[in-house]
């Protein structure tokens, strides 16, 4: 039974690749290309930051799994491939789970194996141009990708699955709307029952941007407040929530 | 095979579709759905296929609920929609990424209707005209050999000759346990593949036929003169008249024109309680 669901999942990730292989691949050779480019600059004058890979490592990882999560089903658009997807004999949770490896597995694995592999190449045309020398090593780039980014990841992404499930067109951006609404919702409401979430300590001036910006900083406020119930409540409620309400949506998508 | 009893589906909670759809085909062969623009054919096939979710009532196909899309039913069950857009791969490459989700599919079959239907894919299936990527989808149907096909006008974007070698295809073809179901406007040229004919309207079966019990009760007579009073119905036709009229007993069977039919039951809604009452005498 297991090896039989395995192996559909094999024949789906075939599919699955097949349609998007192409696009990751082309997506992160372009990222960087930019990233070469970009490390030329900072380099020519010698003033090229410690966090300058950090930063495109980070950033290259949230657009590119970015883009899977926000093309999660693009059958939604197409009433064959809609049809297509849902009778396909599978199970729903083979294909929930195959298309769920793309922004959490595949896409990251792709862009760090390739990124640790580019990286020394920059760094040598970096020093080709303007003798500059290459930094050590970070040894806080273990910290980065062990645990920064999974857990930036794991804390981000899984918010957008229901979102990119249920709304057919532009679901990211619906998605985001959303959750930034509510985020500034809650912030609001806090500021006025006088919670500890909201500070305005950097901001005195009650423009429109300082109230926004204070609405922003509020979820650090909130996340230094309360930071030993904040993990467990996400971890334990959020996370389990958004795949399994994913799931549930895609089990009951109609053409 | 398929049973459907006090059917709810509604695509605004305000305006039903089906109120209480009753349902019933025991046996294999090639169905004919019939029904106006907005009937709600391809919404029933839809919810056949699992692809849709009735509100209410009982639907069992193939002994299970289609909204709970078990795998072993899957297996069994395939929907063509109207509309095909088939992706940028090559042939081979898209039946072997298919084919091991359908473990009945037979390629030597494949192959064969794609030669009867004189279709070569050099290329890639995206690059096909829409007629020709309906026959390879027919095609792949057909070689899937699945126990319930179901099928959203099938010859729409077929020419006249591609029209007749779905005809022969699915009559050489159509393997004996499969029942076919087949939503389609264009019954004249379908309809003498049916061994069924069901009409819905308004959200409601008007009749579920076998096409012999029609042949029998009604008679398509083409004349030079305006029909009589007894014609259920009758047309202009280039060179004279066309008209349907009840059989008698000891009258020869024709082949029914469900076209006509169709037709004569709009204009003639009593025609279905001449349908029922028989049904009613054939019960007894």
């Amino acid at each position: 039974m297991l090896l039989n669901s395995l192996n559909r999942m094999g024949l789906l990730f075939r599919i699955e690749w097949g349609k998007r292989g192409k696009v990751i691949i082309v997506s992160i050779l372009v990222y960087l290309l930019f990233m070469l480019i970009s490390v030329m600059i900072p380099a020519q004058y010698l003033d090229m930051s410690r966090n300058f890979f950090p930063t495109h490592l980070i950033l290259g990882l949230i657009l590119l799994t970015g883009w899977q999560m926000a093309t999660l089903f693009p059958e939604w658009n197409h009433h064959f491939q809609t049809c297509q997807l849902i009778q396909l004999p599978a199970t729903p949770l083979e294909k929930y789970l195959v298309r769920l490896s793309f922004p959490f597995l595949v896409v990251p694995v792709l862009f760090l194996g390739t990124f640790w592999l580019f990286r020394p190449v920059c760094l040598y045309l970096c020093m080709a141009i303007t003798g500059f020398e290459i930094y050590p090593f970070y040894p806080y780039e273990i910290r980065i990708v062990s645990i920064i980014i999974p857990w930036t990841l794991a804390m981000i992404l899984p918010m957008f699955i229901p979102g990119s499930i249920l709304f057919k067109r532009g679901h990211l951006i619906k998605s985001i709307a959303i959750y930034i609404v509510l985020f500034i919702c809650l912030a609001t409401i806090s500021s006025l029952l006088g919670l500890p979430a909201f500070s305005t300590s950097s901001y005195n001036d009650g423009s429109i941007g300082a109230i926004i910006g204070a609405q922003f900083e509020s979820i650090g406020t909130f996340i230094k407040a309360y930071n030993s119930i904040a993990k467990p409540i996400w971890m334990g409620a959020v996370l389990p929530l958004a795949f399994v309400s994913g799931y549930w949506l895609f089990k009951q998508q109609e053409a | 095979m398929i049973k459907l009893e006090n059917l709810v589906f509604r695509y605004h909670p305000k305006r039903p579709l089906f109120e209480q759809l009753d349902l019933n085909i025991d046996r294999p062969g090639i169905v004919g759905l019939l029904g106006s623009n907005g009937a709600g054919k391809t919404t029933l096939l839809h919810i056949l296929a699992g692809l849709r979710f009735p509100w209410a009532g009982e639907c069992v196909v193939l002994g299970d609920a289609p909204r709970k899309r078990r795998l072993s039913w899957q297996q069994q069950v395939l929907f063509v929609p109207e509309t095909i857009e088939m992706p940028g791969q090559t042939l081979q490459r898209w039946l072997k990424e298919l084919t091991p989700f359908y473990p009945r599919f037979d390629q030597v079959l494949f192959e064969t209707i794609l030669k009867e239907f004189e279709i070569e894919v050099p290329g890639k299936l995206n690059e096909l005209s829409f007629g020709q990527q309906k026959k390879v989808m027919l095609a792949f149907a057909l070689a899937a050999q699945t126990k319930l096909l179901l099928l959203d006008e099938p010859s729409n974007g077929l020419d006249v000759f591609s029209k007749a070698q779905l005809r022969r295809i699915w009559t050489r073809h159509l393997p004996e346990d499969t029942l076919v179901i087949i939503s389609t406007h264009q019954v004249r040229e379908l309809g003498a593949q049916f061994d069924r004919v069901i009409m819905i309207d308004q959200g409601k079966v008007l009749f579920n036929q076998l096409m012999q019990t029609l042949n029998g009760l009604f008679s398509i007579q083409r004349s030079l003169e305006a029909p009589t009073a007894e014609a259920w119905y009758s047309e202009p036709v280039p060179g004279g008249y066309l008209a349907l009229y009840a059989s008698e007993e000891g009258d020869p069977e024709t082949e029914i024109d469900l076209e006509i039919l169709m037709k004569a039951i709009v204009e003639k809604p009593e025609i279905l309680v001449h349908l029922q009452k028989k049904e009613m005498y054939a019960a007894q």
